[in-house]
């Protein structure tokens, strides 16, 4: 069985919720599964920020003031 | 003071204060004892006021005796989220950690309506930390999950729970919210109120807890439009104290408004498409009645950029140093949601380089924002494409996928994107899904406020949405 769980189907679980699968609720939900949720959220935001190609010009949208 | 006191507009309960229909003292008392005693219902009150609130509505009425009349304000009770610091008393930010904190110096949002001589009842709950690290259900506070007076088995909304449900049920006239994405626009939204999202900068935060510095804003939640226009003048401001500050004053001008047949109103017919079955006649009536106001309407739609992925790596950086010693500590882990908890453990290693990209992303989102609003004045856009979720739903659980599916995407980032270029929003109630308010969502440029409030007024003119009231649990 696969034991990997998204931290979408975690919420669930914490929830309470009746949407999620049997099978997901089975799957103990411990601190380590929320972080590691956490970081595969991550991952998949690092995933779409670097496809996304920008200038060198382009400057964050903050300006230090002197 | 019969029932119709409790949802009165903020003008009227002044004027009836300057006639001495009733004093300031029985008008704050009888919101304070309201308060008092529905707000535990509705997991909406963090701290009553009642004795400091009689006190100040003293020195009101005595200065209201002299005729030194201090604005629309004066004499008039309010709420505000507990992440503003009030001297002396508790500040929570809704959580566990915070519960015991006491500041010294009292926000300058709230120093402002003091001075104008309105009177602060009560601290309302809220998400904890404002629902720092993404929070995944309802009960994620301090006090429990928001309820919603149309439906007390439904949520509030957060992260301005206890401001959303104290407004929709009269216990307080207008309160004060917080939204960095979304905490202002979806409890006005799901409890039938009318909220306002400020420009970024325009209302100081000084004495707010920060969860996003680039992104925080404070605004009214109220009755109405109008009552939003007074409210935001007393607020807004420069403050050296904010070096967000936009140094910018706010002047509500409805005798200045704009003509509305000169106005064009931006919106996406998919946007129908996307919100929820139960919601779609509210928002096609309230559409309606947005044309016959005599604005004229382009179809247009957001650019396409990745605002999610912008708005999660641009807060949990920032909310992860703001918070970096909490989730040091381990203190985090006194959170009532634990993937809350794991998420802004997990925030403390965002690279410094993500952030940056994002940053300089959301200067493209401002840019292609401008380029947008050369060819309209206003968005128009459903504030939640649908209405409360029950308390026990997960709150990031997967989009229903509507059916037939949408050609574009709308405006269903809206939220997101109008936080990232930090333009002002307007939620006014348009209508019920069942027995749950659903609302329109108003955007325009920065400090646009005006133009907003005059088109929100003009719709309420033309309806009663924000005029009815839920029945209350007895």
């Amino acid at each position: 069985m696969n034991k990997k769980i998204t931290r979408r189907q975690l919420a669930g679980v914490a929830a309470g919720s009746a949407v999620v699968s049997l099978a997901i609720a089975q799957v103990p939900v411990t601190s380590q599964d929320f972080d590691r949720a956490a970081r595969e959220s991550h991952r998949v935001n690092s995933a779409a920020l670097a496809k996304f190609e920008i200038p060198m010009s382009l400057e964050p949208a903050f300006q230090f003031k002197a | 003071m019969t029932d119709d006191i409790f949802f009165a507009g903020i003008a009227d309960l002044n004027a009836r204060l300057r006639r001495r229909e009733f004093s300031t003292v029985e008008l704050v008392r009888a919101f304070a004892e309201r308060l008092a005693k529905l707000g535990p219902r509705y997991n909406a009150l963090a701290l009553p006021l009642s004795e400091v609130a009689l006190k100040r509505a003293k020195q009101v009425d005595d200065e209201l005796k002299r005729e030194r009349f201090r604005g629309p304000l004066q004499g008039i009770p309010f709420g505000a989220k507990d992440l503003l610091a009030f001297a002396g008393h508790p500040t929570t930010w809704g959580a566990k950690p915070y519960a015991g904190q006491v500041f010294d110096e009292t926000a300058t949002v709230l120093q402002k309506l003091d001075k104008t001589g309105s009177v602060l009842i009560g601290k309302l709950s809220m998400v904890e930390l404002a629902g720092g690290g993404g929070y995944r259900t309802a009960a994620a506070s301090l006090f429990g999950p928001g309820l919603n007076p149309w439906d007390p088995s439904c949520w509030s909304g957060g992260s301005s729970s206890g401001s959303g449900s104290a407004v929709s049920a009269g216990l307080v006239p207008f309160a004060l919210g917080s939204e960095t994405s979304g905490s202002i626009i979806t409890p006005s939204a799901f409890c039938g109120i009318t909220g306002l999202r400020p420009t970024y900068g325009l209302v100081s935060r000084h004495g707010a807890m920060a969860l996003s510095w680039t992104m925080d804003k404070i605004g009214p939640m109220c009755h109405s439009a109008e009552d939003c226009g007074l409210v935001l003048q007393v607020i807004a401001g420069s403050d050296s104290k904010d070096p967000g500050s936009a140094e910018k004053s706010f002047y509500y001008t409805p005798q200045y408004s704009p003509q509305l047949s000169d106005l064009k109103v931006g919106f996406a017919p998919s946007d129908i498409g996307w919100a929820d079955a139960a919601a779609r006649p509210a928002f096609q009536s309230a559409l309606q009645v947005m044309r016959e106001t005599g604005v004229q309407f382009v179809e247009v739609g957001l650019p396409d950029l990745p605002y999610g992925v912008l708005a999660d790596v641009i807060i949990g950086a920032e909310e992860a140093s703001v918070f970096e010693t909490l989730i040091v500590n381990g203190k985090v882990n006194d959170l009532a949601d634990p993937s809350q908890a794991a998420a802004l453990r997990a925030n403390l290693e965002i690279p410094a380089t993500e952030y940056l990209k994002a940053m300089r992303i959301r200067s493209l989102v401002k840019q292609k924002f401008r380029e947008l609003f050369a060819d309209v004045d206003v968005l128009i856009a459903p504030a939640r494409y649908g209405a409360a979720p029950k308390i026990t739903e997960p709150l990031d659980g997967p989009d229903p996928i509507p059916s037939p599916f949408p050609a574009s995407p709308g405006m269903r980032r809206l939220i997101q994107a109008g936080n990232l270029a930090g333009i002002p929003a307007l939620s006014v109630p348009c209508g019920f899904a069942g027995n749950l308010p659903v609302a329109l969502q108003l955007a325009g440029p920065a400090f646009t406020e005006n133009t907003l409030i005059a088109l929100g007024r003009e719709f309420q003119n033309r309806t009663d949405w924000h005029k009815r009231r839920p029945t209350l649990v007895s």
